[in-house]
């Protein structure tokens, strides 16, 4: 009677719903057990770290497909804070499965670099968390805390070879232009509310709505720093030139993460804030601009600067500059063809590049990465299936027919189209016929026959958790590309569940 | 009040030009300081004590400790003197261009008379205090009495999964400190078979060391 | 209120010109005869043997880091003090949380030996 008694006080007020943060609650509680964890575990069990945060992973897949269910009326929690809609799950998914991925490949990794520490996991939850909580961020703070999470995580973790001073290096270049780029975001958002009022994006949007049919220039002066700030995450050209450096010095396991969770969720927030809060036309008309400017220059600069690469990890960096442009279309584009193209762009695009950086992971042996080109040649012969599988993400990321990516750029051209955007659609297919060069050329490497006095790059064997995260990417990319209904569906319901008004 | 609030400008702003202009690193840290404290009076004139409160025990207290240490740090007396060329023209021009058109538009955006400072829609904030009873009476103005009091009630509602997300930022902050500043002799070190083959073996050389001249 | 401050200043008036005031009398009335040893630096008496201007070691630098940290948790409850009572228990357990995520930190740290010096 008593302890009953008590509930009701304990109650949190109305407007707190911890249930919409299910999935990063989760993920939070596991980022905090394994941080214990790891002052307890004896170094030649670490790999122990990497079963538990997978399991942690797998607990916030499964209450995000929970909510998922639940959230069939999208709302907003935490006093307007966070969006509890499908939208956030469907990249809080993207997310998940690409953090489970990369945790399977990292152990065996990190024992061949000497690296195996267990701060690696707590981190890498920790940056997970914080995407999470930027994919339904609902209010200015929450993005910019979000951000701040997932980036101190990341520098620390690109910077996670100590002995290493590429890493360094990486780390020390992506912690100053990061710093930088969090700066000009939170003077956009300084700006935005001033002019606005408001954090929470709803009452932004509401406030924009009803201010008039004028526009203030500080509003725009911080429209425009908030993208410079979030371009910097996506790697939009001309915020890209990081990319390449960080990416090759990096740890390849931590690129492989980085180079898609990142960006997943730096455009959930860039398509929630543009799309959908500033999208009012008197705004939009002058935000589009440079947002226009920006996607073509990001595919024209990636693809461009990919053709001039002797290393592979620099090659996917460009590669993924470009294809965060061909993505930037379905932002210029309002239409919801265009949100739910993007979904599917991402999903694709998250598919086959955590399956190409794989492959420079699993077949890295204990000295050099597998990075130049000359380490690729012959690669067929030797390991076949990797080879195929490698194959495949490419011709995935270059947009072929059999495969996730055709479709992925179909639906985002198709949705320019579809809005009268045709210079758009028409820069993204001649950039990406300039990519076909690069990526056919990584792929003839794999096949052809090295000299025979030439050593060949001494390849890995694979594990059975290597080759399962190459099966699953390959499958994944194959059955996205010919039952192209099954995510498409997801991703539509997504677009359609995104909240709108509190 | 507005005699106080020019005079304690002018002193962040000549004080920021001496963080700039300084040779020393340290001199530029103390005009840093000095630089916060105008500032931080600014925002006790202005009413709002708990920005003057944070302004001063985490700027002025923390963050410049952790400068002085990290010029103690690097090494102090290589430090590149001021000159004055292109380059130095060109930011000049654009720092003076980026603050003029800034207050231009500001001029418009922002009130300000005898009673104090109010920006012109901060308050409007829909059900700030959402939930919970508080006094609303000093609701669209920043400059009553109680500030402390309305961060608090705005913390704990609007912000509040902002101010619980930064617990776990200064967690992963915490680990990264720790990390990367490891130790000469970790007794954490990986110990698999491959450690002894991998690339530089000589895991325990990395601390940064202290150099004796 | 502003007026509320008023004693601050005074205080702040009072002590800077205490301070004024004892220096311009000391140089008043005080000798002058500088010398070479009256212009190095002082060390417990010892005569300094080197450059004081060196590197310092990391340690300070890590050291100082985890007092921003902590710092800025203490920070938060200033404001969470003064309302507490209209927060009643909500307060108090959302408090709780942030306090206890920052004593997991403080353990965590304390375990990885960084707190140590040597």
């Amino acid at each position: 009677m008593t302890v009953l008694g008590v509930l009701p006080v304990l109650a949190p007020p109305p407007g707190i719903d911890i249930l919409g943060l299910l999935p990063e609650v989760i993920l939070a509680g596991g980022f905090i057990v394994l941080m214990m964890l790891d002052l307890v575990t004896a170094p030649a069990q670490r790999g122990w770290l990497a079963v538990v945060s997978v399991v942690a992973v797998a607990g916030a897949f499964g209450a995000t497909v929970w909510c998922w269910f639940d959230a069939a009326t999208p709302r907003t929690v935490y006093f307007g804070a966070f969006a509890y809609d499908r939208f956030g799950l469907f990249i809080n998914a993207i997310i998940l499965v690409s953090t489970a991925l990369v945790l399977m490949i990292t152990p065996q990794y990190l024992n061949r670099r000497g690296l195996h520490y267990g701060e690696y996991y707590a981190l890498i939850l920790g940056a997970a968390t914080g995407m999470m909580l930027l994919a339904g961020a609902g209010s200015l703070m929450v993005i910019f805390l979000a951000i701040e999470l997932l980036s101190i995580a990341l520098y620390i973790l690109s910077g996670f070879n100590r002995t290493e001073p590429r890493s360094q290096e990486a780390a020390m270049k992506y912690l100053l232009l990061g710093g930088f780029a969090s700066g000009f975001l939170l003077f956009g958002m300084a700006l935005i509310y001033g002019e606005t009022g408001h954090t929470q994006l709803t009452l932004i949007a509401a406030a924009i709505t009803n201010g008039g049919g004028t526009v203030d220039p500080l509003l725009m002066a911080g429209i425009a720093l908030l993208f410079v700030g979030l371009a910097f995450k996506i790697s939009a050209a001309p915020f890209h030139t990081w990319t390449p450096d960080v990416y090759q010095g990096a740890p390849t396991s931590v690129t492989t993460f980085m180079s898609v969770t990142t960006k997943v969720a730096a455009f959930a927030a860039l398509i929630r804030v543009f799309s959908y809060t500033f999208g009012e036309p008197l705004i939009y008309d002058r935000w589009k601009i440079i947002v226009y400017f920006v996607a073509i220059a990001s595919m024209v600069v990636g693809n461009v600067a990919a053709l001039r690469q002797t290393s592979l990890k620099r090659v996917l960096g460009y590669s993924g500059i470009a294809q965060g442009g061909y993505i930037l279309i379905g932002v210029v584009v309002l239409t919801p063809a265009a949100t739910w193209g993007s979904l599917y762009y991402l999903a694709s695009y998250a598919v086959a590049n955590i399956g190409a950086f794989a492959v420079i992971t699993v077949m890295a042996n204990r000295g050099e990465d597998l990075d130049s080109y000359a380490s690729l040649r012959g690669l067929a012969f030797r390991r076949p299936y990797v080879a195929a599988a490698m194959g495949l993400f490419l011709l995935s990321l270059g947009g072929f027919p059999p495969t996730a990516g055709f479709f992925a750029k179909f639906f985002v051209f198709a949705a320019a189209i579809g809005a009268h955007e045709l210079p758009l659609a028409l820069w993204g297919i001649g950039t990406s016929a300039v990519s076909v060069f690069y990526y056919l050329r990584v792929g003839l490497l794999m096949y052809t026959r090295p000299q025979p006095d030439e050593p060949s790059y001494n390849w890995s064997r694979t594990s059975l958790s290597g080759g399962g995260v190459l099966a699953l990417t390959a499958a994944g990319t194959l059955v996205m590309g010919i039952f192209v209904t099954l995510v498409l569906n997801i991703a539509v319901s997504a677009q359609n569940g995104i909240v709108l008004h509190g | 009040m507005t005699g106080i609030i020019w005079v304690a400008g002018g002193l962040a702003a000549l004080s920021a030009l001496g963080v700039v202009f300084s040779p020393q690193p340290l001199y530029s840290a103390l005009s840093l300081v000095l630089s916060i404290g105008a500032l931080a009076v600014i925002f006790l004139v202005l009413n709002a004590q708990f920005l003057f409160v944070v302004q001063l025990i985490v700027y002025a207290g923390a963050v410049m400790v952790l400068f002085v240490f990290i010029i103690a740090l690097l090494s102090p007396d290589r430090e590149e003197r001021f000159r004055v060329d292109a380059r130095f023209a060109i930011g000049v021009t654009f720092a003076v261009g980026v603050t003029v058109a800034m207050l231009l538009a500001a001029r418009n955006g922002i009130t300000f008379n005898g009673n104090g400072f109010r920006a012109q829609q901060i308050g409007q904030a829909s059900d700030p205090y959402h939930g919970f009873a508080f006094d609303q009476s000093d609701n669209g103005l920043v400059n009553t009495a109680g500030n402390v009091q309305s961060v608090g009630g705005q913390l704990f509602t609007t912000f509040l999964l902002p101010f619980e997300i930064t617990s776990m930022l200064l967690l992963v902050s915490a680990i990264g400190a720790v990390y990367l500043t490891r130790r000469r002799r970790d007794p954490n070190a990986p110990v698999r078979r491959e450690r002894a083959l991998a690339r530089e073996p000589q895991l325990e050389e990395d601390r940064i060391e202290v150099e004796v001249r | 209120m502003l007026s509320d401050f008023a004693p601050i200043l005074v205080f702040l008036a009072v002590c800077v010109a205490f301070g004024a005031g004892v220096q311009a009398l000391a140089s008043w009335f005080g000798p002058r005869r500088p010398s070479a040893a009256k212009d190095l630096p002082y060390e417990c008496g010892i005569v300094p043997v080197e450059s004081a201007r060196r590197r310092f070691s990391v340690s300070f630098y890590v050291t100082a880091m985890l007092f921003i940290i902590f710092d800025v948790e203490s920070i938060f409850l200033l404001p969470w003090a003064t309302i507490v009572r209209q927060l009643k228990v909500f307060g108090v357990v959302e408090m709780g949380v942030f306090i206890a995520a920052l004593l997991i930190g403080l353990i965590y740290v304390w375990a990885k030996g960084a707190l140590r010096w040597d």
